[in-house]
């Protein structure tokens, strides 16, 4: 037990300012004196030791301690440079020399002298390993574009060959849900699907034409008409193919129809939306990550948005528009038919990017127009019209 | 003074802060993380906690957060990289797996969360020992001994337990993991020590167990009634029995999460008695009722704000848009909200699909960032409040005697809880 300091009653009231301090050893506060000797550019702190046993075992109790820090090396403890108590102000300093060491004072003229007075109160410690944390950010850049760019979509096409018929559907399915309920304008009800007979009856034969003259089993596509009026259409995974009526509304005839479904059924046939998803949920998922958004709003958002106006490689494009190409002619379309609906869109809205013209503004169009035309420089057989005066009317129907 | 002797302190806790300071201080900086696409999040962190660490002054001393936004960020970028290792490869494979075996996405997710769980637990203990390494009172730091594997191991050890027994044993777990972090806990070099009992927590975790316990028997015996019913097939009154029984589900789970939240603060309260540092001890005078007033009124001022806010924003918002955009002038001052859900139609004058989706990620996040900077100032502030208010020190004689630590570097931050988002209030 050490002994308690016994307080001298005619020990004369010390000199300077009452303010408390910690010399950063001990989680002892010591009620401390602190002078600022005028023209010596120190402040002093004095106070009252902890009792000690000095080298011939004696106690030494009311020893007084005094350290002076240079004004010059006074700082401000970073983050508690304008605290209050209660109604006035209260500092707290520590030096460059003991950073653990703490005085904290409450005296208004003190502290405001102490401000005057001392030059460096707000400068930081100079930051170490700035090299390293360069590195450290470039390494991790790196590392997090290699897994985004390269391995993920490694990855996620090796998986895709592998993933089984029905597994795929139920992807796709779900996808499915995902972008009518967005799409919707109200929260409950999703979008319609537009299932009305003779008009379905009109989809469906040219579903079975084109499916018929490619390489496919006959089940491998499903065609869906959503009630929406963006002019666009998209393949989902495991052959679900979606038609926005927006685009059998701006649709010159049922040529223009197949030749976009045509293309679609390319990305099925090469099995690009099941890629595209699988490479969706592992970028989706890092790209939450980055940005801290856990709430996944801002995934969910950016997500159907890419499903919805599918980016794909450049050669992916191409692939697609070539088994478009080489489908059309067997159900005696022209491949240029993919092309008058494109020139269409680009002359009514121009290079202005309405919501309406997702399919329009799809970045290299003047390509895919040179080269529907290019392919169909070589067709000179008769082209038969894929669907009917009355069934082309039917479909166009098949919303109301 | 007793001659000899000492007197044993009793050293109170004062806070020191206002709303006004606190409101706009996570404004701002609330503002710059949205701007910066979240990357000034982990400097307005630290910002925030230094404040509310210094609000906080046993004895008149205030504590203080040294931590830097720098170290947080780097700790998350190493974290980064392997979570996004594991987050991309791993989710990839288990959809696909799930996908190909299940036709369905629900197991995959179930196994990621298997995987996640211990990783949670190793996560908030190593971001526990930063924050420790990097708080001090009095200049002298705090620390936690690094044990995140084993804390994540006896956690998954203590869960199962707890499953198995159908919560009888989780306020064992509560203890257990408490008593896990406090003993390998320091302030300066003095360990910390958890006393108490886990039986100690048990009877004010029994209404909750009793809930629980009610909902469970509740559910088998509806399924056990709807196979009968599908057997005998003679159902109609049975059904409406059943559907009544459900009804009452909702209603249990609210008078679950009282309780709940009741053994929390009071689980808290006893924790915290039970607490020592070699001589110095802590008294908390916890109060429930207190808190759950500070989190009703909070939080329905906060949703409030939210919605004046965003009203506000969407004003300011659908004014500009209809500058631009002439065509969207009949939506008036719902224009913001006309586009960003795609109500407004097509055509000239109109805003394109890019812009629409770019106004919707505006308003999402504007909506994230007003919430959680009312949710700091009017629930976080007062409750943090009346934890420091109701807190004491006893035994303050003995503080002389605790001496400084060396540094913790404590190299990774809180990376992995941060990727994780865990405390993500502060």
């Amino acid at each position: 037990m050490t002994m308690t300091p016994q307080v001298n009653p005619w020990a004369a009231t010390p000199e300077g300012v009452r303010c408390e301090f910690v010399d950063g050893k001990t989680a002892k506060r010591h009620d401390a004196y602190v002078t600022m000797p005028p023209g010596e550019g120190v402040l002093e702190v004095r106070y009252l030791g902890e009792p000690r046993e000095d080298i011939w075992g004696k106690v030494m109790s009311d020893e007084t301690l005094c350290v002076s820090w240079p004004l010059s090396q006074l700082r401000h403890v970073e983050g508690q440079h304008n605290l209050r108590w209660g109604k006035v102000s209260m500092g707290v300093f520590t030096t460059v020399m003991s950073p653990t060491a703490r005085l904290y004072v409450r005296d208004g003229v003190l502290l405001s002298e102490i401000k005057a007075a001392a030059p460096n109160l707000t400068r930081r410690a100079p930051v170490t390993g700035k090299g390293r944390i360069a590195g450290l950010i470039t390494g991790a850049v790196a590392s997090v574009l290699l897994i985004v760019f390269v391995l993920i979509p490694a990855i996620a096409d090796q998986l895709a060959m592998r993933l089984p018929v029905e597994g795929e559907r139920a992807l796709g399915d779900k996808t499915y849900e995902r972008i009518r309920e967005s799409f919707s304008q109200n929260d409950y009800i999703p979008i319609r699907e537009c299932t009305n007979d003779p008009g379905f009856a009109a989809l469906t034969q040219m579903q079975e034409a084109l499916i018929g003259a490619s390489d496919l089993a006959p089940e491998a596509v499903r065609l869906t008409v959503l009630d929406f009026d963006m002019v666009n259409a998209f393949a989902l995974p495991g052959g679900r193919i979606v038609v926005m009526r927006g685009l059998i509304d701006e649709a010159g005839g049922p040529d223009e129809v197949a030749a976009v479904i045509a293309h679609e059924i390319g990305h099925v046939a090469h099995r690009d939306p099941t890629r595209h998803a699988l490479r969706g949920v592992g970028t989706f998922g890092v790209l939450s990550l980055v940005f801290g958004d856990f709430a996944g709003g801002t995934v969910v958002l950016l997500g159907v948005n890419q499903l919805v106006n599918a980016q794909y490689s450049q050669e992916a494009e191409s692939a697609a528009d070539a088994y478009a190409h080489a489908l059309l002619p067997k159900v005696g379309v022209s491949p240029g038919a993919l092309a008058p609906l494109f020139e269409r869109l680009k002359e009514k809205y121009g290079d202005s990017e309405g919501l309406a013209s997702h399919l329009a503004s799809h970045p290299k169009l003047g390509d895919r127009v040179d080269r529907a035309h290019a392919a169909a420089v070589g067709f000179d057989q008769d082209t038969q019209p894929i669907l009917s005066e009355a069934a082309w009317s039917d479909l166009r129907a098949i919303c109301d | 003074m007793v001659c000899g002797g000492h007197v044993a302190q009793l050293l109170k806790t004062e806070f020191e802060g206002r709303v006004g300071p606190i409101l706009s201080l996570s404004l701002w900086t609330a503002t710059l993380s949205v701007l910066t696409l979240g990357f000034y999040r982990f400097w307005m962190k630290t910002r925030l906690r230094r404040h509310f660490w210094s609000a906080v002054r046993p004895d008149g001393t205030p504590l203080e957060y040294v931590g830097k936004g720098i170290e947080k960020f780097t700790g998350f970028l190493i974290a980064l990289v392997m979570l996004a290792l594991l987050i991309g490869v791993l989710a990839l494979g288990l959809v696909y797996a799930s996908y190909a075996v299940f036709q369905d996405e629900v197991e995959a997710y179930l196994v990621a969360a298997v995987i996640a769980l211990p990783l949670i637990y190793f996560a908030s203990y190593r971001a526990k020992r930063y924050v420790y390494a990097r708080t001090r009172w009095r200049g002298i730091r705090f620390g936690l001994e690094p044990a995140a594997g084993k804390y994540a191991m006896v956690a998954m050890g203590h869960l199962f337990l707890s499953l198995i027994t159908l919560g009888f044993l989780w306020p064992r777990m509560t203890f257990k993991l408490e008593k896990f972090r406090t003993d390998r806990t320091f302030f300066g070099d003095q360990r910390m020590h958890q006393g108490g009992k886990w039986t100690g927590l048990a009877k004010s975790f029994l209404p909750t167990l009793m809930c629980l316990w009610l909902g469970l028997g509740m559910v088998s015996y509806a399924v056990a009634q709807s196979f009968a019913v599908g057997e005998k097939d003679n159902g109609f009154d049975a059904g409406g029995e059943l559907f009544g029984l459900l009804a009452f589900v909702p209603l249990l789970i609210l008078i679950a999460l009282f309780f709940y939240l009741r053994y929390r603060i009071v689980a808290l309260r006893y924790l915290a008695n039970h607490k020592t540092a070699g001589g110095v001890g802590l008294i908390s005078r916890l109060s429930f009722p207190r808190v759950l007033g500070i989190n009703i009124g909070g939080y329905l001022l906060t949703n409030i704000c939210t919605g004046l806010a965003m009203l506000v924003v969407g004003a300011a918002a659908s004014g500009l848009l209809i500058l631009f955009y002439p065509g969207l002038a009949d939506f008036g001052v719902f224009a913001s909200g006309a586009v960003s859900e795609g109500t407004a139609g097509d055509g000239e004058g109109l805003p394109s699909a890019g812009l629409t989706v770019a106004f919707a990620l505006f308003l999402y996040m504007a909506t994230l960032l007003f919430f959680s900077v009312f949710r700091q100032t009017f629930v976080l502030f007062p409750t943090w409040r009346h934890y420091a208010r109701t807190l004491s020190l006893t035994g303050g004689e003995h503080l002389a005697q605790i001496q400084q630590r060396d540094r913790d570097h404590a190299g990774q931050a809180e990376g992995m809880a941060e990727a994780f988002d865990l405390g993500a209030a502060i």
